[in-house]
């Protein structure tokens, strides 16, 4: 008992202060609590942006292939040949025996294309000059394009001892194929 | 006496105030708690991150600039799988960015990772860790995994200048922030998301912390290429990086980059074009930076190295790339080179062009204006015979060479050929 008064002797002058800082520390977490009580409140959900643009083909209305990443590889199965093969969209409804088409390779038309049914394949010349109107290589490229249901296969091939010039070539100006369709 | 009332009434208007606002305080904290911890209304925003480009209206785009937006996109890898055993393992990964937030054309930028071999065999995990109590994890958030190469890319011209801490390209680290645009707005990405996990060691649960970082967000992206249903090719794919990133919107008037720290839940898609190659990597030109293991000239040879002045394309044209015409006054059938033809050739720059002409029956020369303005290196004539050339059927060709069989007997009208030429006899 005597304990307990003397418990009470020393607490009570704190209690008031301790009543009123109490007090102060409520009032500043009722204020954060305000805060954060507008934040919530004022919130909606967002969007940012959108993925318009961005949609994937899976086939092609006319063939288009284009890439400055060309390299050959050796041609396994023929000594001194050079391949490049790539799967790539189908193409709906090539028809080489019923529709007529253009090729046209880097801005080039190749008239002398042949197209069958499901194929076309051309061989190229092309000729490098030296800086005195000399030619230093000729290079022949060939190109098939075989066009199945389900995909397409392009087959660039050449048999030129020195690809050097071709790759070069490819490399400045790109690889660039397209079949279209004549209406 | 008077003085002791006032400051009595003073006092108990001031308590009573603050007793008030005690309450009103504790109300306050319980809605808090209401709306944070026991409603479950959420808002989620959502940041799609798709094209970098320094134009807001994508339908006002030129044809080079669409090609542009598909090019630009935040991000774009590259993976030859060597798949057919012909070449390396290469994977690449770029992003697109801009330097400030102007977002103008002249501040792209782009920074890419480059790893040579099977990245999926690396371990890139970075974890720190509380135990029993005591905090221990740390992690430098400047780190950058020396198991890459690092490519800067400006205006076309890409180098290398990773050099441990103090490199001159772009850091991959968790400090790193990128500037991009999400509908023409500036907002700033950085990889510094953390995760906790808990686990039990002897009674005790502990805590980790796993830290995002490139080399994870590196393998992510090659995962979701190679596990893609299509297979191999170019696609889009949109990659949800909200675990990675976090994103920070630039406030205009504060000219700060502001935190979401409101909403619930904020994602982060981005679109990631990629090229899925069945190929191994043979040539540094295969390579998004031009460069493999820093090497512009890797996989050419000394040979290789060729030097030209121009190219030509060269076309040989004979008798069925041509039509014909039947003449009554001169007797004969006379060839010329269709219009639409003759117009597609003419426009052709850098062209050699050879005409082999075979003298089948009936048929006797060149039409009028047979190949004017074409490009003509060369006309050979095989036979034997009548054979003319009208007038303006070579002109403005800039023929150098005929040759003709010596059987042939060719008549050159006035005015058919108006440059300098040699005729052989084969």
């Amino acid at each position: 008992m005597n304990k307990l008064k003397l418990i009470a002797k020393v607490i009570k002058p704190l209690l008031k202060p301790l009543l009123y800082a109490l007090a102060v520390i409520i009032i500043i977490t009722g204020l954060f609590s305000a805060i954060g009580i507008y934040k919530e409140i004022t919130s909606k959900s967002y969007i940012n942006g959108d993925l318009l643009g961005f949609e994937n083909a899976f086939k092609q209305e006319n063939f288009s292939f284009k890439t400055n990443s060309l390299s050959f590889y050796t041609d396994p199965v023929e000594e001194n040949s050079f391949i490049y093969e790539i799967t790539l969209l189908p193409v709906e409804e090539f028809d080489g025996l019923n529709k007529k088409y253009e090729v046209i390779f880097n801005d080039y038309e190749i008239i002398n294309a042949s197209i069958n049914a499901g194929m076309v394949e051309f061989n190229q010349i092309i000729e490098f000059l030296n800086v005195d109107n000399s030619t230093i290589n000729s290079t022949t490229i060939n190109i098939s394009l075989e066009f199945y249901a389900d995909k397409t296969n392009l087959k660039v091939g050449t048999r030129t001892e020195n690809i050097a010039y071709l790759e070069q070539y490819l490399n400045l100006n790109s690889f660039s194929l397209r079949v279209n369709e004549i209406k | 006496m008077a003085k002791k009332k006032k400051s009595s009434l003073g006092v108990r208007v001031l308590n009573f105030a603050l007793i008030a606002l005690v309450l009103l305080s504790l109300l306050i904290d319980a809605l808090y708690i209401y709306y944070k911890h026991i409603n479950k209304d959420i808002t989620i925003g959502v940041n799609y991150i798709t094209t970098q480009l320094a134009i807001k209206d994508a339908e006002s785009m030129s044809e080079e600039e669409r090609e542009q937006h598909e090019r630009r996109t935040l991000l774009i890898a590259n993976l030859y799988s060597n798949d057919k055993g012909n070449g390396i393992q290469l994977q690449e990964l770029k992003i697109n960015y801009f330097t400030d937030y102007t977002l103008d054309e002249t501040t792209y930028r782009s920074s890419g990772m480059q790893y040579v071999g099977d990245v999926s065999i690396e371990d890139f995990k970075l974890t720190g860790g509380h135990a029993f109590g005591i905090t221990t994890d740390f992690i430098d958030e400047n780190q950058v995994s020396s198991r890459f190469d690092y490519y800067d890319t400006t205006n076309g011209i890409a180098w290398s200048g990773f050099e441990g801490v103090r490199g001159v390209s772009t850091k991959f680290n968790r400090e790193e922030n990128f500037i991009i645009s999400i509908n023409g707005e500036a907002y700033s990405i950085q990889l510094n998301k953390t995760k906790e996990y808990d686990y039990t060691v002897l009674f005790e649960i502990s805590r980790y912390t796993d830290y995002a970082n490139w080399g994870e967000l590196f393998q992510f992206v090659m995962n979701a290429i190679k596990n893609n249903n299509q297979g191999y090719g170019d696609y889009y794919i949109t990659l949800d990086l909200s675990d990675f990133f976090t994103i920070r919107k630039f406030d205009k008037e504060t000219g700060k980059f502001v935190k979401d720290d409101v909403t619930d839940i904020i994602k982060n898609y981005a679109v990631l074009k990629f090229h899925y190659d069945e190929n191994g990597a043979v040539k540094a030109n295969q390579s998004l930076f031009g460069a493999i293991e820093c090497n512009n000239s890797y996989g050419y040879t000394a040979e290789d190295i060729s030097q030209y002045w121009q190219e030509r394309f060269v076309f040989d044209l004979t008798n069925e790339n041509l039509q014909s015409r039947y003449s009554e006054v001169h007797g004969g059938q006379l060839l010329s080179l269709k219009t639409v033809d003759k117009i597609k050739f003419s426009q052709m720059k850098r062209v050699k062009i050879y005409i082999t002409i075979s003298k089948e029956e009936g048929i006797i020369g060149l039409d009028y204006n047979a190949f004017q303005g074409v490009p003509i290196t060369e006309l050979v004539i095989i036979g034997d015979g009548y054979f003319v050339l009208l007038e303006n059927s070579l002109i403005d060709t800039n023929i150098k060479t005929i040759k003709y069989s010596s059987t042939i007997d060719l008549v050159i009208k006035d005015g058919a050929i108006n440059s300098d030429y040699e005729e052989v006899v084969v």
